[in-house]
């Protein structure tokens, strides 16, 4: 019977995984770079259309749910919910006091009563608020059936 | 007596930091995807003091009603169909064709904002439709605008 001698030592089966992390990282610099801090997490149907225009980094937010609650944050921080519009033209006038060219986000529920858009739209142009943009989603071709 | 010291390999183990760093990376994805970050905008138009006098000029009226419908220059029409009646509001002679009536969008209070926005985003798109010169000139006039201005000047807004 024959047989095979081993000569020398076979290598561990191994698979280098050093350079895996520097791939990842890579990747999440990337991520942080081009990530956009979200600051208002309140969740509404965004009306869809085909026009839309990049809003601005770290621009004021206004938002208005089904409900009616309306939240302001100036762009870095947290949403917070404010009692009345007249709230709104404050917080707007002093955002804009400190910067007068900051642009204002309003993003509100496509079924959210015209009025009370029509009201967040005033109390900003009554603050001097240059540049509005009205949130939206992306109209698709299923949208227009 | 001779003491022999065995050293222990200097390694840093790196193995797990692939686990963290693709955590980190799926936090980051899941959290894009679900932010909207575009939408459409609007400049609000600058208040000029040295232009006092108001010249009442022709305007094309686009109301939202409450159910959803719209209504252009008092005639129901759907939405498609106003690119197409706007064709006819081309000032005469303009090559290229330019539109230099503005066009005013008033929803009613009680319309959902989706309509407001679809006509909006209608609206938007009549440049390109149309291959107009430049942008309709779109105005968005507030409740209170229509009251204290407009009441003012004597212009008829239902």
């Amino acid at each position: 019977m024959l047989k095979f001698r081993q000569v020398g030592q076979r290598p561990d089966p191994y698979i280098p995984t050093a350079s895996m992390a520097d791939i990842v990282f890579l990747l999440i610099i990337f991520f942080v770079i081009t990530y956009n801090i979200e600051v208002d997490k309140v969740q509404v149907q965004l009306p869809r259309t085909l026009i839309r225009e990049d809003v601005p980094r770290e621009s004021a937010y206004v938002s208005v749910d089904l409900q009616g609650v309306i939240r302001v944050s100036a762009g870095k921080e947290t949403a917070v919910p404010v009692p009345s519009v007249e709230e709104v033209q404050s917080f707007a006038a002093d955002v804009v006091a400190r910067d007068p060219k900051h642009a204002f986000v309003v993003k509100a529920d496509k079924g959210t009563r015209y009025q009370v858009v029509d009201q967040i739209i005033d109390a900003l142009k009554q603050a001097k608020v240059q540049t509005i943009y009205l949130l939206s989603e992306q109209r698709t071709v299923e949208d227009q059936g | 007596m001779r003491m022999t010291k065995k050293r222990a390999s200097a390694e840093i183990f790196t193995g797990s930091m692939a686990d963290v760093t693709f955590l980190l990376i799926i936090y980051f994805m899941l959290t894009m995807a679900f932010s909207s970050t575009k939408g459409l905008d609007f400049a609000v138009p600058k208040e000029d003091p040295t232009r006092s006098e108001v010249q009442a000029e022709e305007a094309v009226f686009v109301q939202v009603r409450a159910d959803g419908s719209y209504v252009v220059d008092n005639k129901p029409m759907p939405l498609d169909q106003i690119a197409m009646y706007l064709r006819t509001k081309i000032d005469p002679g303009s090559n290229p064709p330019v539109i230099s009536k503005p066009v005013i969008l008033r929803p009613a209070p009680q319309a959902p904002y989706g309509a407001m926005m679809d006509a909006f985003d209608e609206l938007r798109q009549v440049k390109s439709k149309l291959n107009l010169a430049k942008d309709l000139n779109i105005t968005l006039p507030t409740q209170r605008e229509v009251e204290n201005v407009w009441g003012a000047l004597g212009v008829l807004i239902q």
